[in-house]
């Protein structure tokens, strides 16, 4: 059932059409338009049927399995992904793992992963943060020492998302102590089934299990998992920042919230009130401009040219948009602003808190936006350190 | 495709020339200059900048409105002190439609040799920017007309060699040349925060020959040449907050003070990097509205595209030079530094043409049909 076929080859427009009837084809009505991230349980069918169609890799080479979109027909993919609401599925592998192992692993590693990455059949998440390494993130201590043939990893890890689905983990680990900071880490990759890892999901404000903390207790990894040389992983890991930053400041966010803010006007009566329609008009124009710096940069990743650091730009003003609008909804709903889970408005069920919630994480993940704007203002705007 | 090609190069050359002239020959210092220069005019003339948008049969060079954007940037970013949107885009956009008219032909063809500064006389003491408001009437008198009525914040002045006036004639909006030397017409001139100039224009029972009507029913130019010098004044904005960032930062990279450059503390360095935001946003804004207006197949579209630009660009002006201002600390506030001259031009050019506040009121009512 796998299609091979040269997709670069088609026109922008032919290529949108097909994608287009292929979500509406085989996409799940009821996933539609996700108010937060969907557990590997519900996305397990989507995901086969991605897998089956050989649509599951959008951006990996076809030799790989990948459908091998050039950067401007994976955009065009993603445009309609978002367009027709489609939740992601866990994609770690899929994003992350993968590209990287095409990129810098052995021929071993990658006939080991990618089939099994592509089927679903193994699932990853992402070991990067520590309780004491966040934004500072290469002051990590999870350990990693060679004992013979295996690695000997202790430590803790945090903030992986959907940990708890995972079969797989990929790490930074401090293989040097005595190096400087970003020079003694290297990347591994590790079975979560090894003995001696402890996965414990945190409930986040929103009350949703989204992401765990990670507990490493001498856990012996085989020394071939590592990927690239030893204390060369944060080059490893920095290679991974590209095209994905992109989509951290994805417009979809801030104009999924607009949607619910003027679906709950119609429901509250506001939308006939001028003042509230002058704010309104007021975070309109944000996510317009907001749609116009993300269309600018994803031109710039179509055309395949590197992005660079000014990037920083869409990811504060696309999460920060979208906190403003939901804050606007909390305040539209009024006293029902005080109501977890959906609030009654006349016969009509609408839920307050949920972007209100999700806009807390999206100014802190990724980079918080203060470290982006601290980017900016040294290698965007070259403001001097002292 | 060749003709588009053409346009393209055109667009090259001009936009070249503008940023060569802003950078050799234009100072943020001119705008303390008493007097609009009317050498400086003549070099923008002499540049093509004058001619960019009228129609080639009376020797334009036909370019469309995204084409000269990025000029008035250029010369946005330096302060330029003549009025360019006000006394070349705007009547530009008039005059180009009624030069199938000798006088019209006439009119533009000096306008674009730098021969002729134009004013227009369109706005009243009420007013929205979706709907002007006419309350000057022009009736038929023997021979021609006579107008009646009173104009506001007419630029550049009284520097002007003459004006076109809109007044209701037979329940439409009619378009007038005048020379400036009529009996009845009192201008009264008013000095702007930039150190430029507005004049009031009285007309009592000025009369006018038959051949000085422009237009019999010019509502449509007016409202369209209105949103495309909107969109224009927006690139000024544009320009200026490129240039106010510009001097901040570099003032931020060289100010010490307790052994460091100011520039390296992080209190500054997050509200330098949120200004940069807000540019950004500016010219996405403007990039959209330049679109928008290309494309827009109505009176609305055109609106809503300027009113999308001006309210960003005047926002942010402000924003960006009282910030730039705060951050050049005690010198900011002298006279003697230019970075007072952008906080200055950006409170005029942010006032003209709708605010921020009427864009956001014009644009709640074009997308959400508001409050009226």
């Amino acid at each position: 059932m796998t299609e091979q076929r040269d997709w670069n080859a088609l026109s922008d427009q032919e290529f949108r059409l097909i994608v287009r009837k292929f979500f509406e084809d085989h996409y799940p009505e009821h996933l539609r338009y996700s108010p937060s991230r969907r557990r590997l349980a519900e996305m397990r069918g989507w995901y086969d049927t991605l897998s089956r169609h050989g649509w599951i890799a959008p951006a990996w080479p076809t030799k790989y399995g990948g459908m091998g979109l050039s950067p401007s027909k994976h955009i065009i993919f993603i445009e309609e992904q978002e367009a027709y609401g489609v939740a992601r599925v866990p994609d770690h592998g899929l994003i992350m793992v993968g590209p990287l192992l095409i990129q810098q692993g052995t021929d071993e590693q990658r006939a080991r992963y990618l089939p099994k990455i592509l089927t679903g059949e193994e699932i990853w998440c992402q070991g990067y943060s520590e309780p004491n390494a966040g934004s500072d993130l290469a002051s990590l201590r999870t350990e990693a020492v060679l004992d013979g043939d295996e690695f000997v990893v202790n430590g803790q890890k945090t903030w992986s998302t959907l940990a708890q689905d995972a079969t797989h983990i990929f790490l930074l680990v401090r293989t040097d102590k005595n190096a400087r900071k970003q020079e003694g880490i290297s990347f591994l990759l590790v079975d979560m089934k090894a003995p001696g890892i402890t996965v414990r999901p945190m409930a986040t404000l929103s009350g949703h299990e989204e992401f765990c903390e990670i507990f490493f207790d001498n856990v012996r990894v085989p020394k071939e998992n590592i990927v690239g040389q030893i204390n060369k992983g944060w080059t490893v890991a920095k290679a991974l920042l590209g095209f994905e930053r992109l989509f951290l400041g994805s417009p979809k966010l801030a104009q999924s919230a607009l949607a619910r803010l003027m679906t709950l006007a119609k429901l509250t009566g506001r939308d006939r009130d001028p003042v509230f329609l002058e704010r309104l008009a007021e975070v309109q124009l944000d996510v317009d401009d907001l749609n116009g710096i993300y269309r600018h940069f994803s031109a710039q990743a179509g055309r395949g040219e590197p992005l660079g650091q000014d990037i920083s730009v869409l990811k504060v003003w696309g999460t920060e948009t979208f906190a403003r609008v939901a804050d606007l909804i909390v305040e539209v709903a009024d006293s029902a602003g005080m109501i977890s889970g959906p609030a009654l408005f006349g016969d009509a069920e609408f839920d307050v808190l949920s972007p209100f919630y999700n806009a807390r994480p999206s100014t802190i993940y990724g980079g918080t936006n203060e470290i982006q704007r601290n980017i900016i203002a040294s290698n965007v705007l070259k403001l001097p350190s002292a | 495709m060749t003709a588009d090609l053409e346009r393209l190069e055109q667009q090259r050359l001009i936009t070249e020339s503008a940023d060569a002239y802003a950078r050799r020959e234009l100072e943020p210092g001119h705008l303390r200059q008493k007097d609009f220069s009317r050498e400086r005019w003549q070099k923008l003339a002499s540049l093509g900048l004058l001619a960019t948008l009228l129609p080639e049969q009376i020797d334009g060079l036909g370019l469309k409105l995204g084409d000269v954007v990025p000029s008035i940037e250029a010369l946005g970013s330096k302060l330029l002190r003549e009025p360019f949107v006000a006394a070349c885009i705007l009547p530009s956009f008039i005059l180009g439609a009624t030069c199938d008219g000798e006088q019209g032909a006439e009119l533009a063809g000096k306008l674009g040799q730098g021969e002729l500064v134009p004013a227009v006389a369109w706005q009243e003491g009420t007013w929205t920017f979706a709907q002007p408001h006419v309350a000057t009437v022009a009736q038929s008198a023997a021979g021609g007309f006579l107008l009646n009525g009173r104009k506001e914040f007419v630029l550049p002045g009284d520097k002007f060699d003459g004006l076109i006036v809109s007044a209701m004639m037979n329940a439409r909006t009619a378009l007038f040349w005048l020379d400036g030397s009529e009996d009845g017409l009192v201008i009264e001139r008013r000095p702007t925060a930039d150190g430029g100039e507005v004049a009031s224009v009285v007309l009592s029972n000025v009369k006018v020959s038959g051949e000085r009507l422009l237009h019999s029913d010019g509502a449509e130019t007016l409202t369209r040449a209105l949103s495309a010098a909107t969109i224009c004044a927006s690139a000024e904005l544009l320009g200026l907050i490129r240039g106010a960032i510009s001097m901040t930062l570099e003032y931020l990279r060289t100010r010490k003070q307790f052994d460091r450059t100011i520039g390296s503390f992080q209190a500054l360095q997050h509200r330098a990097a949120d200004l940069y935001i807000q540019q950004e946003l500016c010219a996405a804004a403007l990039r959209r509205a330049v679109e928008d207006f290309e494309e827009a197949q109505n009176i609305a579209d055109m609106l809503k595209a300027a009113s999308r630009a001006k309210y960003r660009c005047s926002v942010t002006a402000l924003r960006v030079t009282k910030e730039a201002v705060q951050m050049h600390g005690g010198i900011g506030y002298t006279n003697e530094h230019d970075i007072g001259l952008y906080l200055k031009r950006a409170l005029t050019l942010s006032s003209w043409l709708g605010n921020a506040a009427e864009h956001r009121r014009c644009f709640a009512n074009l997308a959400f049909g508001g409050p009226q």
